[in-house]
């Protein structure tokens, strides 16, 4: 019976009829992932779809049916050898695709100008506490690989961290994608000072900032295209340009000076409510105070979206001691408790290569006469030697490969630090072969002309 | 003041201006490389105008007449905003095309839209079809301003090879004299094309060789550095007013004609076989010579833009063709790769906007020849196999549906060469898939990233494996053979077109571009309906055919 039940299953698995479910569903699900990819992001499609239980599941089904054909075909005859070598290779390309995954790194290192690093970000988020001891140093206290994409905490399942003396960081919420936001409100506490909101108007702009001076600075300045808004508790240096100066009075009124570059210095001063304009003379700009708060504060949350773009990014909320924070991805926050003070970073996973490098010099090669870019390039110290890297020419080093991947620049577009993709595969070599076989394999298969594989069965009945 | 009238009355003139023919061949530097200064005007014209001509005249002659009395080109319609869209929210005429650059520059909504633009421009990867279409609105209108000033027009090289060349504009002393000896014998010309109309024969050549004489001269003053090579600055403007591609398909079309004739027919027709073959090598002569043409203006693959492989993907349909013709016999091989060639290459003029026929320098990462024309050129290669099986299906198909027993025997000939075909492209899409990886694994550091371009071609792949599969266990019979082949088309679709026009992810983003979506889909759609109508009259028509 079970002998019976288990001949069944072979002739299923060897079936052409299950080879081809397998690649249909197998470029079914790779297709759902494309969409993915384009809607969210290439990590977000490979967490889900890619590296789901479902393709897993494809992948191994894939490799069971070939090896049960392989077995079926056995005693292998001289005509065979294409299909043996083809559907081999197959098997060994997802045996090094297996390699590289548990046992390959894949993630970047970010280098500003001139500086020195040794760890590698892969992908994936990491909760890190550290503590501050009483000469002021940090040491590490607890570091957490925080799978929050997959398992994201909540109310009822929270993320905890203890710290000594039985505080605990829980953590609440975790957004993917989600968007800094900021506003101003009134505020009590004691670092909390003026601000005030403001519109620049001409028949060629119309923009509104906030303006907040916190009680620690002498004055807060924005600019505000062509001129400079400054708000101040009691004094203000003019350094030409210009400029309108705003001092809170009372409650409800603003001394204003306005500062002009073609007189030169102070072209006019008053006092001003909110709801009122001040005609500033530099062409035909007005400006109107919107709002004024005497004692404000900037409140910063995180708000979930759905799909990302170029601002969204990964943030934490966590709960400490009764207070609610906000968090986003590689950034810091200081807490404390009566014995220490911590501080807690959310960041990507950091993996160490070994030794130290440096970021010596970094090139843009341009098409002549544009600025439209032509090469990247980046000089690099390790050991004391410098190597180059630069597009389609990494270096290799102690197994790892660092790869030119891309590069931050400032805002007059000069660049201030190389980004490198660095890597280490074990499976490489392994994946090479299975591709060699499968390439070499169905070149084999035009050769020969008659290999119209039937299954055991059908060429008995053939017979 | 009298020679700028004459060239504005030029503008209305009819005649064709052949005598400025010199003119073409200076050499100007735009977009990172050295071109003539024909090219240049063809590309700017068609940017901003949207055709390569304006009234007949010769876009040469145009750009020129731009620089010389802007203030009149700023009161032509001549701003081509196709997206209805962006005309409705510049409150232009809805009904209209074209807009003279003042009413675009003196709008109100302009300022707001390109405002509004650059806050999308900060936020967001990836623009809808009206944002990317203001952005190109900026640029015509950069371009217009840039070409108005003289600023955009760069003739005078820099003493450093790679250094920015001096535009008209800030040309001085003896070379902006040389420069302007041009344009006035250009008003000169103009003028007495102008008011003689008719110029006799003699006439003409005096006047062509005056033209001829100031651009010599400029171009001896000028001393270009050694990496400026004529010849190919010669043989582009030689390029851009044969148009091969075209050649090409004409003589395709004819020899798919006179090959179809015998194939239908029931005796042998040698002498149409005959002609049949020799327009199908002519028409594939030209083909070849218009990519080695660009090969060697440009020095690298042709293969880096959704145009040139639009080009390439049936050259490589008509190469398998040969050699399966040859091996086979069977002309239906040969017929259909000259319809998909006369189609694909039809494609491939109809709109400069969306397959950008421009030679353009290449993204650094795509700098190492050796990769792109190995992995690249293998990967869309095999897309002509696929193209090549595609044409058969869709004959196998249409056989079908007139008459299944009629061409019973031409479908079985048709079986062959369409399992060979997919093949050869699952052979050649495989290696050019594990290509790519090794390309990838060796310049980016991963073998496989599941990157969508990556992605998609192993869908296709998959599908004619698929196909491939069930033919070999009998699963499908010619028919379904035929059918699953045209299917599958739609996954190379995706893979070649759907990738970079509709989803627009990933890492091959060099290649992204805008515009055809609806027609490239409607295409689709109307195929598949076609594969399933022909399948419903099979099932149906059945039951009469075993009563028989």
């Amino acid at each position: 019976m079970i002998t019976k039940a288990l001949e069944k299953l072979f002739d299923t698995l060897i079936s052409l009829k299950m080879a081809v479910f397998i690649i249909v569903a197998i470029g079914i699900v790779s297709a759902v992932g494309t969409v993915y990819e384009s809607k969210y992001d290439a990590h977000y499609a490979q967490t889900f779809i890619y590296h789901s239980i479902v393709m897993y599941f494809l992948l191994g089904l894939l490799c069971t049916t070939l090896i049960c054909v392989m077995i079926d075909r056995w005693p292998w005859k001289r005509h065979h050898s294409a299909f043996v070598l083809a559907h081999i290779g197959i098997i060994i390309l997802i045996l090094g695709s297996v390699v590289t995954r548990y046992f390959g790194i894949d993630g970047t290192m970010y280098f500003p100008l001139g500086e020195t690093r040794r760890y590698v970000d892969l992908q994936g988020s990491a909760i890190g506490v550290y503590v501050q001891s009483p000469e002021g140093r940090f040491s590490q206290y607890d570091y957490k690989i925080a799978d929050f994409l997959q398992n994201p905490p909540s109310e009822e399942d929270k993320y905890t961290i203890s710290l000594d003396g039985g505080k605990k960081i829980e953590f609440l919420k975790y957004f993917h994608y989600s968007e800094r936001m900021t506003r101003v409100a009134e505020s009590d506490s004691r670092a909390a000072g003026p601000a005030i909101r403001v519109q620049f108007e001409s028949s060629r702009i119309n923009m509104a900032d906030w303006v907040i001076l916190s009680q620690a600075k002498p004055w807060e300045s924005i600019n505000l295209g062509p001129a400079k808004l400054v708000l101040t508790q009691d004094i203000f240096k003019y350094e030409g340009g210009n400029a309108i100066v705003f001092r809170p009075i009372e409650d409800n009124m603003l001394e204003y000076m306005v500062f002009s570059d073609s007189k030169g210095g102070l072209a006019k001063k008053g006092k001003a409510a909110v709801g009122d304009v001040v005609q500033t003379g530099w062409m035909d700009i007005k400006v109107r105070i919107l709002r004024f708060m005497p004692k404000a504060e900037k409140i910063v949350w995180f708000e979930e979206k759905q799909y990302p773009n170029k601002i969204t990014v990964p943030a934490v909320q966590f709960k400490f001691d009764g207070e609610e924070y906000w968090m986003q991805k590689n950034s810091t926050v200081k807490l404390f408790t009566n014995q220490a003070s911590y501080v807690v970073s959310f960041e990507n996973i950091r993996y160490d290569v070994g030794f130290p490098m440096k970021l010596k010099e970094f090139r843009i090669g341009h098409y002549q006469g544009t600025q439209n870019p032509m090469s990247y390039e980046s000089d690099v110290v390790v050991n004391g030697k410098v190597y180059n890297i630069s597009m389609n020419e990494p270096f290799k080093h102690n197994g790892f490969t660092f790869y030119q991947s891309s590069f931050e620049k400032d805002e007059e577009g000069k660049p201030v630090a190389s980004i490198l993709s660095v890597n280490k595969d074990p499976g490489r070599w392994i994946k090479y072969l299975g591709s060699f076989l499968i390439v070499f394999g169905a070149i084999l298969l035009m050769y020969f002309k008659k290999t119209l594989a039937k299954p055991r069965k059908a060429r008995k009945v053939a017979v | 003041m009298k020679s700028w009238i004459a060239v504005l009355l030029f503008l209305f003139s009819t005649q064709i201006f052949a005598q400025t023919e010199a003119i073409k061949y200076l050499p100007v530097q735009d977009s990172g490389r050295v071109k003539p200064y024909d090219t240049f005007a063809q590309e700017a014209l068609r940017m901003i105008y949207g055709r390569d001509t304006f009234n007949g005249k010769v876009a040469t002659d145009v750009i020129l007449t731009w620089m010389m009395i802007p203030e009149y080109w700023e009161r032509v319609e001549l701003i081509n905003i196709p997206h209805s869209g962006l005309r409705d929210y510049l409150k232009l005429d809805h009904d209209k095309k074209r807009f003279k650059p003042v009413e675009i520059f003196m709008n109100d909504r302009t300022p707001l839209l390109f405002q509004e633009l650059r806050g999308v421009e900060q936020k967001n990867d990836k623009m809808n079809l009206f944002y990317q279409e203001a952005q190109k609105l900026e640029n015509q209108l950069t371009l217009f301003r840039a070409i108005s000033t003289g600023l955009a027009i760069r003739v005078l090289p820099a003493e450093d090879p790679n250094g920015v060349w001096t535009s008209v504009a800030e040309l001085q002393g003896p070379a902006r004299e040389k420069f302007n000896k041009i344009i006035k014998t250009f008003a000169t010309v103009a003028a007495q094309v102008t008011e003689g109309e008719t110029l006799s024969k003699a006439k003409k050549k005096e006047v062509s060789e005056k033209v001829k004489t100031s651009v010599e001269e400029f171009k001896e003053f000028a001393d270009y550095p050694e990496t400026v090579n004529m010849t190919k600055v010669n043989v582009e403007v030689l390029y851009n007013q044969v148009d091969v591609f075209m050649w090409s398909w004409v003589f395709y079309l004819f020899a798919g004609i006179l090959l179809l004739i015998p194939w239908l027919s029931k005796e042998p027709k040698p002498f149409f076989l005959k002609a049949g073959w020799s327009m199908a090598f002519l028409a594939f002569f030209l083909h070849t010579l218009g990519f080695v043409i660009r090969v060697y203006l440009i020095g690298r693959p042709p293969v880096s833009n959704m145009y040139e492989t639009v080009l390439w993907v049936p050259w490589g349909a008509v190469f398998f063709a040969f050699i399966l013709e040859y091996v086979y016999k069977r002309h239906i091989i040969l017929i259909a790769s000259c319809f998909m060639a006369v189609l694909c290459l039809i494609l491939s003029g109809l709109s400069p906007n969306v397959l950008d026929p421009s030679l353009q320098p290449l993204q650094p990462v795509l700098r190492s020849t050796f990769w792109l024309a190995t992995h690249v050129l293998i990967i869309t290669i095999s897309y002509g196999a696929f193209l090549l099986s595609w044409g058969i299906g869709n004959f196998v198909l249409t056989a079908y549906l007139l008459d299944a027993e009629k061409y019973k025997k031409q479908i079985q000939h048709s079986s062959v060469a369409i399992h060979r075909s997919n093949q050869i492209g699952v052979v050649l899409l495989a290696a050019g898939i594990i290509l790519g990886g090794i390309w990838a694994d060796y310049s980016w550091g991963r073998f496989w990233g599941w990157d969508p371009k990556e992605t998609w071609a192993l869908i296709a792949l998959l599908g004619y494996l698929a196909v491939l599969h069930a033919k070999i266990s009998r699963w499908i019979s010619h028919f379904g053979q035929a059918a699953w082949s045209v299917v599958s088309f739609a996954l190379v679709v995706m893979a070649w077109y759907g990738v970079n026009y509709v989803l627009g992810a990933g890492l091959h983003s060099y290649g992204f571009g805008a515009g055809g979506v609806e027609y490239v889909s409607g295409v689709v759609v109307v195929q598949l309906l076609f594969v399933f109508y022909v399948y419903l009259v099979r099932v149906y028509k059945k039951p009469n055919q075993l009563k028989d």
